[in-house]
């Protein structure tokens, strides 16, 4: 049987950005021979909500949507991860099912490492204890920060405040705009600020005619970015 | 293929796997694997049902007692079917890092069921 070409962690595009950014070699090395290494192609799921977890999947290139299906089977994301995040890290230290869903928004390439084999490298190196910490960190700031919008801030404001964190995660300088080529549907993107469609439309068609940004197919680009932060109102 | 995807075990060897590895059920119908991947633990089906797939066309309808993956995962080859398991089934899951320890030990079904495979 052909075996798969697996990439190694050395090599990995997100290295840099990954938990495993501080270990040496030696150590990679031994990541590198256990970790599993698959492509996923668009449409396809890591892992389904409520299903058991086995181990954390890193990511290496590519965008992955997390969405929660409500009781009326309606989808929500609740995130988009990408090169360098990590996916199932808190099954490390719970034993909860998932509870979300995790597709491929494009082609994917992810790596899965199992619970006992990352438990064991974290007691071998304090330091991806910690960078697991950062993300978690991280991800309990987003949580609490988008909550807080849900509450306190109008529509106009949430859109404003989902392009700008957009940009931060997966926008690209280009010439004098910033450009979000994340193909999001209107309907994706009014379940990430909790607000029905026709209503997320009203407000793009408003923030394209003042100029802020602009739409070429399902890209998005940001033309005026300090009026963007006006709108937001972000203040933490 | 498809007999290396999925291997029938003896009751004996299904009783020693379920001892050491945890059992679950799965709640709504899953993939757990796509053609061209890697699983990333091996299956094996205690109730229910798991269909093998290629080009979205059913291959093989395993039944309980079928240990999905193992060869795939322990020779990082991708598979050429796909799996996806049926709602409410139970499945008992074996991560590399379990069947490497497994394998330490000697005389016990998945070190045996890796020698006759090899």
């Amino acid at each position: 049987m052909k075996k798969a070409t697996n990439s190694t962690c050395e090599n990995c595009v997100s290295k840099d950005d990954g938990i495993f950014c501080d270990m040496h070699l030696p150590e990679l090395e031994e990541i590198s021979d256990h970790k599993i290494n698959n492509t996923f192609k668009k449409g396809q799921t890591l892992f389904i909500q409520g299903n058991h977890p086995f181990g954390i999947y890193c990511i290496s290139k590519g965008n992955i949507k997390l969405t929660k299906t409500g009781p009326d089977g309606k989808e929500t994301i609740v995130r988009i991860v990408h090169g360098g995040d990590i996916l199932g890290h808190r099954s490390l230290f719970t034993d909860d099912n998932y509870s979300a869903t995790a597709t491929a928004m494009e082609d994917t390439e992810v790596c899965f490492i199992d619970k006992k084999f990352i438990l064991k490298i974290i007691g071998k190196n304090p330091t991806v204890a910690l960078n697991i910490i950062n993300k978690l960190s991280r991800d309990m700031g987003s949580a609490e920060n988008r909550l807080t919008s849900l509450h306190q801030k109008n529509v106009r404001e949430r859109l404003a405040e989902l392009i700008l964190s957009l940009k931060a995660t997966h926008g690209v300088k280009e010439g004098g705009r910033w450009k979000i080529d994340l193909k999001l549907t209107r309907e994706e993107m009014a379940t990430m600020i909790g607000t029905a469609n026709e209503t997320l439309i009203r407000f793009m068609t408003e923030f394209k005619d003042a100029g802020i940004i602009e739409q070429e197919g399902k890209t998005l680009f940001i033309k005026d970015e300090e009026e963007l932060l006006n709108w937001a109102h972000i203040n933490y | 293929m498809s007999k290396n995807t999925s291997i029938q075990l003896e009751k004996e060897s299904i009783n020693e796997i379920a001892k050491v590895t945890p059992t679950k059920k799965f709640i709504l119908n899953s993939h757990l694997f796509y053609e061209g991947q890697i699983p990333i633990v091996a299956y094996l089906l205690v109730e229910g049902c798991i269909k093998l797939m290629k080009n979205k066309k059913i291959k093989k309808i395993l039944k309980p007692g079928s240990l999905v993956g193992l060869k795939e995962l322990m020779n990082n080859s991708p598979s050429k079917l796909s799996a996806q398991v049926q709602a409410d089934s139970t499945l008992c899951f074996l991560d590399k890092s379990t069947i490497q320890e497994m394998i330490q030990h000697e005389g016990n079904a998945i070190s045996d069921l890796l020698r006759v495979h090899e």
